[in-house]
């Protein structure tokens, strides 16, 4: 997964409100086609399974930020 | 941080414990909190893959800035000392639309016991609080619930808020150790709080059997509160007279007017399981109590009669 190209995507989205509006409140499955056309419309290459993977490695930080 | 930002996000942690302070924020929008715990919340908004994935983090000093846009004046404090109807009486304010309940919040436990001077504390805390308050929709009151260990700060909230009113709910100790000692909290297992927290060592506590552990821990739950009976805005409450002190006495303590409609709601949570909504409440059948038990018990028997003679 290209990190940079993640963390420059979600720079992005937290410096647009708009941009957040269009994620919110998507299923899990549209929310993947949706972030990785937003991304693309951003010049970030994001594939659906690095969005997943990126995913997957939110939730495991937040869980061990809690223990 | 624009304040724009930040609108619709909570600080759903705070870590002070290496490097610089900050806050971690998860947008959760017009939810409200109704759950029985404050992370159960979280936890419910991080379904959203938006809210898991978009997390921020920030300098604790953004609170000053979000602060600017103050939340609700804290209206009552809830302390207590663990498994003794706490969650009921926060369930049923939760239970009027119109309030903020916010039962146990991480972020405020973090910030009371954080590594910094005193005055840095309870600066923190009101603008933590200032910001957890901001109302989403028609909420017009905030009620914290604390943490049980938190009562040992009871001096440093009322610094920081010494207008609100609180009440420190109890219970016969043994039926609490019981309880404990069945499903434990955090504060129930030697170790994963800080020790000197609960006036320990950490060397004592191999010496420590789990029933004097926790019983150490109950004790100096209870001084604590004790050392504010006096305080005119605090009341006692015995278990025993729940739910009925939620309808009756908690509202005029509180200035609260209840409309006849918020207390048929109330009633009606009331006879649910605080902390498993679906279910109905049972109360729990007495079962036999091992000597040990029994014995650290009758040690805290005194504790609990001055807290008899402190309630309302």
């Amino acid at each position: 997964m290209s990190e940079e190209a993640l963390e420059g995507f979600r720079a992005a989205v937290l410096a647009d409100t708009g941009l957040q509006r269009r994620l919110r409140g998507l299923g899990r499955d549209e929310f993947l086609r949706q972030a990785v056309a937003a991304a693309a419309e951003l010049g970030h290459d994001l594939s659906v399974e690095e969005v997943e993977a990126a995913l997957r490695g939110a939730r495991s930080e937040w869980l061990e930020r809690w223990i | 941080m624009d304040l724009v930002d930040l609108a619709g996000w909570t600080p759903a942690r705070v870590r002070v414990e290496a490097g610089a302070p900050e806050v971690e924020w998860v947008y959760t929008g017009g939810e409200r909190f109704t759950d029985p715990f404050f992370e159960q919340t979280i936890e419910r908004v991080l379904r959203d893959p938006f809210s898991l994935l978009f997390r921020q983090r920030t300098p604790i000093e953004t609170l000053s800035d979000a602060a600017l846009i103050p939340g609700l004046e804290p209206r009552g404090f809830v302390f207590h000392v663990s498994r003794c109807g706490s969650t009921l009486v926060a369930q049923m304010l939760a239970s009027c639309r119109r309030f903020l309940v916010l039962s146990e919040p991480s972020p405020v436990d973090a910030v009371l016991r954080a590594p910094v001077v005193r005055s840095t504390r309870v600066a923190w805390l009101r603008r933590l609080l200032s910001v957890l308050g901001r109302p989403p929709e028609r909420e017009g009151a905030l009620f914290v619930k604390f943490d049980s260990w938190s009562v040992l700060h009871l001096d440093l909230v009322a610094e920081a808020f010494p207008a609100t009113p609180w009440i420190f709910l109890y219970r016969d100790p043994l039926e609490v150790l019981v309880s404990l000692l069945r499903h434990s909290g955090v504060h129930g297992v030697p170790g994963a709080l800080p020790p000197e927290l609960f006036g320990l060592a950490p060397a004592e506590l191999p010496d420590l059997s789990r029933e004097e552990y926790v019983a150490r821990v109950l004790e100096r739950i209870c001084e604590a509160a004790l050392a504010h009976a006096d305080d005119p805005r605090g009341l006692f409450v015995d278990y025993r007279r729940l739910p009925g002190f939620v309808l009756d006495r908690l509202p005029r303590h509180l200035g609260l007017e209840l409309a006849e409609a918020e207390l048929q709601r109330m009633s009606e949570v009331a006879r649910l399981d605080a902390k498993n909504p679906a279910l109905r409440f049972e109360p729990r059948s007495a079962t036999a109590v091992p000597p040990e038990v029994a014995r650290v018990a009758r040690q805290l028997a005194p504790l609990y009669e001055r807290l008899e003679a402190a309630a309302c």
